[in-house]
């Protein structure tokens, strides 16, 4: 038996189906936001019935005729994949907008049960709702149930098993409107040709829903030509009448099933919150200072800048020693890169206890020694000692986005959006990109217009994502030991802000060029604020660990092998980096990337330019394949060096190797380093992701051109810039100022064009004036009756 | 008045809704319709927040621009 789980965005689905399904089944691959179909297998009821039982989580819908293409995907699955049976899922505390979408499923011949969600919040507020008389009002079961807690849930199951047997033919609300007849008179034909939900099609063709009207041409072609010849005051567009029907019916019939508690006509908690968090001055600093905060707790180094402002020390031995610091040299650092330390030192511990253990055996300086903790620990240890301050970050994105926090900054970031082509709402799939760009990419789907989805998809990669961060940080604490003593966190945050701003600055050139037109209207709907769920942000996190450490598992461990096996291998057998296999082909392709890093002016001197501009240029292409590997790869190069340029910091551990080998940059490179693997092309699964999305062949290669053109022109600029002794720098100078001068014109240009239509919509709404006036009188006194 | 002018907190009455089909079909699926009550609860630069039967819906001022208002006739209150 198969079971549709439908109902508006936000009203319990996914918390519903987590809980029928529970962990036994397969659960989408992605959290968040549903923009596809899940499903899952119910094995509650296995006494009562040997049968099978599937349920299908879809994305949630306010209404029958869709919006956006996510949309699309549940009004297709509940009409043409004929599911058993449809639990509709109805938010008891918002009843009568829930309904609507109610009254339009109970149109289809499918069982229908209604599940009231949320009731102790109703209960909460002192209302109350008759189950039983708003089952005799719906004509279907009505069952009280809370998804969260799991109370009503094996009751709605077992009446589910019992409904889903038998037949239901549709029914509609509408049938005591004057277009009634309409419909009757549509659904005979579909009978007649043989079409399910005749019912439900009719009510759409009558509403005009172009969807249907592109499915039965002849139908709809009818259709208008006999109305034309009607006269019912509707002008032909039933479309807002037949809504306007369906808020009436619920008003008069289902409504009386809500006893309201009286209550005083205050401001609700929440409304106080808007009032504050999207206050006009107040509401964009507040944002800055939370994600500032959220920044410095992750990566600081120096928690408060305490250290590098006020020379605060920690002096205590033992304190010192707890911190995993230096005493008497640094401040306190923040939980992430505490954190960060803890993990690094029990995995630095355990890689030299099995260097240790190999040696006792007799494997020291052998290719066994040399693949298990050079290669294959050293690269993963670089790419899971960053565990503690990606899923840290992820912790408080998604306490932001449980709270409902994150849905007023899509509205406080709308009116900025839209000055380059984007609505507020894309600010949400965008995002997720800062967890990861897949399902950042996937949920572009819920955009409505096509422009705004490509846009959005074409930035996605600029908005960093977790996997990167290893990147950041590695380099922010080789800054911070060495350039830019203490400031940490202040690297991460550069990077991305600087993510941000040439998104920004690539949104408004792409909608002014390539992607033009304005962006759709903003419209939607915000959750009521709440405390986060603990056990929902536990899954979340545990979910995104169980992510990260498969692919380390998987792609990246397979991955190392492959750049280990390539650089301690070459002609001559089992040997030193230098002469590998790796180093030939490294030093060929470094050429690339002269223009970007690997010159050598990026490096502290020639010798170490000739040894290493190589290795970053291989890291930075093996990025291409997963964003974590550019560490990887680094740290099986750096373990796998022995002497010469690293004075003695060969002894230290691998650790220091590593930071050793990175130091060699200047901090022009660092930068130029970091802004080519950020803007590049990201990896694999995104690229996958964006060319399913994109559908289309010449969109993907457009992206793709555009990926690599961003990259190579932001890393060039920020490298040349910061080696302002050199020919190069007047270069990169004018890559600047034709940028500036370029925005500027497209600016003038649509100010100008601004102009232009304000001038022309004032003219025609001043022609429009008396016309319009009239027409408002006509709707006032109909709205008085 | 419209609904990116009308004074915050108070109830009002949607007279006509001004927009393009889709996005009117939008609005009225999410309850926002001429006979409609719905409260601007907050504002930001013309951007608005209205409650619209018991949910919380956000608006670009373009969109809340069109959708025309006036107070809600008193019933000897």
């Amino acid at each position: 038996m198969k079971i549709a789980l439908i109902g508006n965005p936000n009203c319990g689905k996914t918390t519903l189906f987590n809980r029928l399904t529970g962990s036994t089944a397969h659960v989408g691959n992605w959290p968040g936001v549903t923009v596809e179909k899940r499903e899952g297998c119910y094995r509650g009821l296995k006494k009562q019935s040997a049968e099978r039982i599937d349920i299908v989580d879809l994305p949630g819908i306010y209404s029958l005729s869709p919006y956006t293409p996510e949309e699309i995907v549940s009004r297709n699955y509940m009409i043409d994949e004929t599911p058993d049976l449809v639990i509709n899922i109805v938010d008891a505390t918002n009843l009568e907008r829930n309904l609507y979408l109610t009254t339009q499923i109970l149109e289809a011949d499918l069982p229908v049960i209604v599940a009231l969600n949320m009731m102790d919040a109703v209960k909460r507020n002192g209302d109350v709702i008759d189950a039983e008389l708003l089952q005799t009002a719906l004509g279907v079961p009505v069952m009280p149930v809370s998804a969260l807690k799991g109370t009503g849930v094996k009751e709605l199951m077992l009446r589910a098993l019992e409904v889903g047997k038998t037949a239901r033919k549709g029914a509609s609300v509408l049938d005591g409107e004057s277009f009634y007849p309409f419909v009757e008179r549509i659904k005979e034909t579909l009978v007649g040709a043989g079409i399910t939900n005749p019912l439900f099609h009719a009510v759409k063709l009558v509403e005009g829903d172009s969807e249907e009207c592109a499915m039965f041409p002849n139908i709809a072609s009818a259709f208008d030509a006999a109305k034309a010849h009607i006269d019912d005051g509707y002008d032909g567009d039933y479309e807002a009448c037949v809504a306007d029907a369906r808020y009436r019916y619920i008003a008069e019939h289902y409504s009386p099933c809500i006893k309201r508690a009286v209550r005083e006509k205050r401001p609700s908690r929440s409304d106080k919150a808007d009032k504050i968090l999207t206050h006009r001055i107040f509401a964009i600093p507040i944002f800055i200072v939370i994600m500032f905060a959220v920044f410095h707790i992750t990566f600081s180094e120096d928690i408060l800048f305490l250290n590098s402002w006020y020379g605060v020390t920690v002096d205590n031995e033992l304190f010192a020693k707890c911190l995993l610091i230096e005493a008497g040299e640094s401040g306190v650092p923040s939980l992430g890169v505490w954190l960060q330390s803890l993990l690094g030192w029990g995995t630095g511990s355990l890689i030299d206890a099995t260097a240790a253990g190999l040696a006792r055996a007799g494997y020291e300086g052998t290719w066994v020694s040399g693949f298990l903790c050079d290669g294959l620990l050293s690269g993963l240890d670089s790419v899971l000692s960053f565990i503690p301050q990606v899923m840290l970050l992820y912790l408080f994105l998604s306490i932001m986005e449980d709270t409902g926090y994150m849905a007023r900054v899509a509205f406080i970031l709308d009116r900025a959006c839209r000055r380059f082509g984007l609505s507020g709402r894309a600010f949400m799939p965008l995002l997720m990109c800062f967890g990861c760009a897949v399902p950042g990419i996937i949920a572009t789907k819920a955009l409505e217009s096509d422009k705004e989805r490509r846009l959005a998809i074409m930035l996605s990669p600029f908005f960093s994502c977790g996997a990167k961060l290893p990147i950041w940080a590695t380099f922010a604490s080789v800054m911070a030991n060495t350039y830019w003593s203490g400031y940490g966190d202040l690297v991460v945050f550069i990077i991305y802000f600087m993510g941000i701003a040439v998104a920004v600055l690539s949104a408004f050139l792409l909608n002014s060029t390539l992607l033009k037109g304005d962006p759709p209207p903003f419209i939607m709907e915000l959750p009521s604020y709440h405390a986060p769920q603990f056990k929902s942000t536990v899954l979340h996190l545990w979910d995104k660990l169980k992510h990260f450490l498969t692919r380390a598992g998987t792609v990246i461990a397979a991955s190392i092998i492959v750049i280990w096996f390539l650089s301690s291998f070459g002609k001559g057998g089992y040997c030193d980096i230098d002469v590998s296999i790796l180093g030939y082909i490294g030093r060929g392709l470094q050429y690339l990337f002269y223009p970007i890093f690997a010159a050598p002016n990026g490096f502290t001197s020639n010798a170490a330019q000739a040894a290493y501009a190589w290795r970053f240029a291989v890291a930075a292409i093996t990025g291409l394949i997963a964003k974590e590997m550019v560490v990887a790869t680094l740290g099986t190069m750096a373990g796998l060096d022995g002497d010469a340029i690293l004075d003695g910091s060969a002894d230290a551990g691998d650790q220091a190797a590593f930071e050793a080998m990175l130091g060699t940059m200047t901090p022009a490179a660092m930068f130029a380093y970091m802004a080519f693997n950020l803007f590049c092309v990201p990896c694999m699964a995104a690229v996958g992701a964006a060319i399913g999305e994109l559908n289309s062949p010449k969109k993907s290669a457009v992206a793709i051109g555009f990926w690599l053109i961003t990259a190579y022109v932001v890393s060039f600029t920020v490298f040349w810039l910061g080696n302002f002794n050199t020919y190069m720098f007047p270069l990169s100078i004018c890559v600047v100022v034709a940028l500036v001068a370029l925005t500027a014109f497209l600016i003038t240009r649509r100010v100008l064009n601004d102009k232009k239509t304000k001038a022309a919509l004032q003219a025609a709404q001043t022609a429009a004036t008396v016309d319009g006036s009239d027409e408002n009188e006509k709707d006032f006194t109909e709205a008085d009756k | 008045m419209s609904l990116d002018t009308a004074p915050q907190g108070e109830s009002m009455l949607v007279i006509r809704v001004a927009a393009d089909g889709k996005t009117r079909r939008h609005l009225e699926n999410l309850g926002i319709m001429s006979g409609a009550e719905v409260t601007p609860v907050a504002r930001n630069d013309g951007n608005t927040i209205v409650r619209v039967h018991d949910s919380r819906i956000a608006l670009n001022r373009e969109t809340a621009n069109g959708i025309l208002v006036r107070k809600m006739p008193n019933f000897g209150n």
